[in-house]
């Protein structure tokens, strides 16, 4: 079992991922190892056109008045985003993982690839997701996608 | 690259556009740059970074900021930020 597969398997265990989500990522990972491996140049593979990262949340608060946030990433800006935590030198990369790791957050930055990006965007297609809000009268839903 | 931030502070407020030229903003920063890319080198070998990658990622999230859109609207506020 590769490191990508069990780190899905982890993560469902954990209760991070839903088992759709899980399925997503098996099959994105099932397509990268048909395709050759993660080393697959990302520019050839026909699913990564997607330019925006966009996260749309609509709600109602107080029962009555809208409550919108909508919000549009360039993916160009994630790639950069992601090239960055490869610069950080591996001996501070170290305490910024333990860092993460007290607060919950159980990512090794030294495993954070440009092609992982690629997977998550592959991966995400059109999640849905709604959100319980304490508020009875409040509801939002987030849907999170790629364009 | 230009910036627009829009806000409303009020539930029946008038929205407030306000065009940031950034390119203004670059200007006034290149002596800035100028002076800092020296100390930034030097700092980069110190703490053994790469500094042509440390320059490459800075430019690539200056470029990348092109087309952000974060737009948050709320009962008693709103807030716009457009990168253009």
């Amino acid at each position: 079992m590769t490191e990508s597969r069990h780190q899905v398997l982890e993560m469902l265990s954990q209760g991070k991922l839903t088992t759709e989500q899980a399925e997503r990522l098996m099959a994105a990972l099932d397509r990268d190892e048909a395709g050759g491996g993660t080393a697959v140049a990302t520019q050839d593979r026909p699913g990564t056109k997607a330019k925006f990262l966009r996260v749309v949340v609509d709600g109602v608060e107080d029962g009555e008045y809208p409550l919108k946030v909508n919000v549009r990433v360039p993916i160009q800006l994630l790639r950069a985003g992601v090239r960055l935590a490869s610069l950080i030198p591996t001996n501070a990369q170290g305490a910024v993982n333990e860092a993460l790791r007290r607060e919950g957050v159980g990512i090794d930055l030294s495993q954070i690839k440009p092609e992982n990006l690629e997977e998550l965007i592959d991966s995400i297609g059109d999640l849905t997701v709604d959100v319980d809000v304490n508020d009875k009268s409040d509801k939002m839903k987030v849907r999170v996608f790629c364009e | 690259m230009a910036g627009v931030l829009a806000f409303r502070v009020s539930p029946q407020g008038r929205r407030w556009w306000i065009p940031l030229p950034l390119f203004l903003l670059w200007l006034i920063l290149l002596p800035l740059a100028v002076v800092w890319v020296p100390v930034v080198f030097i700092t980069c070998l110190v703490l053994e970074i790469d500094p042509v990658g440390v320059f490459a990622v800075t430019w690539q999230l200056l470029a990348g900021l092109r087309n952000l859109r974060v737009q948050f609207d709320q009962k008693d506020a709103s807030v716009r930020i457009l990168f253009i």
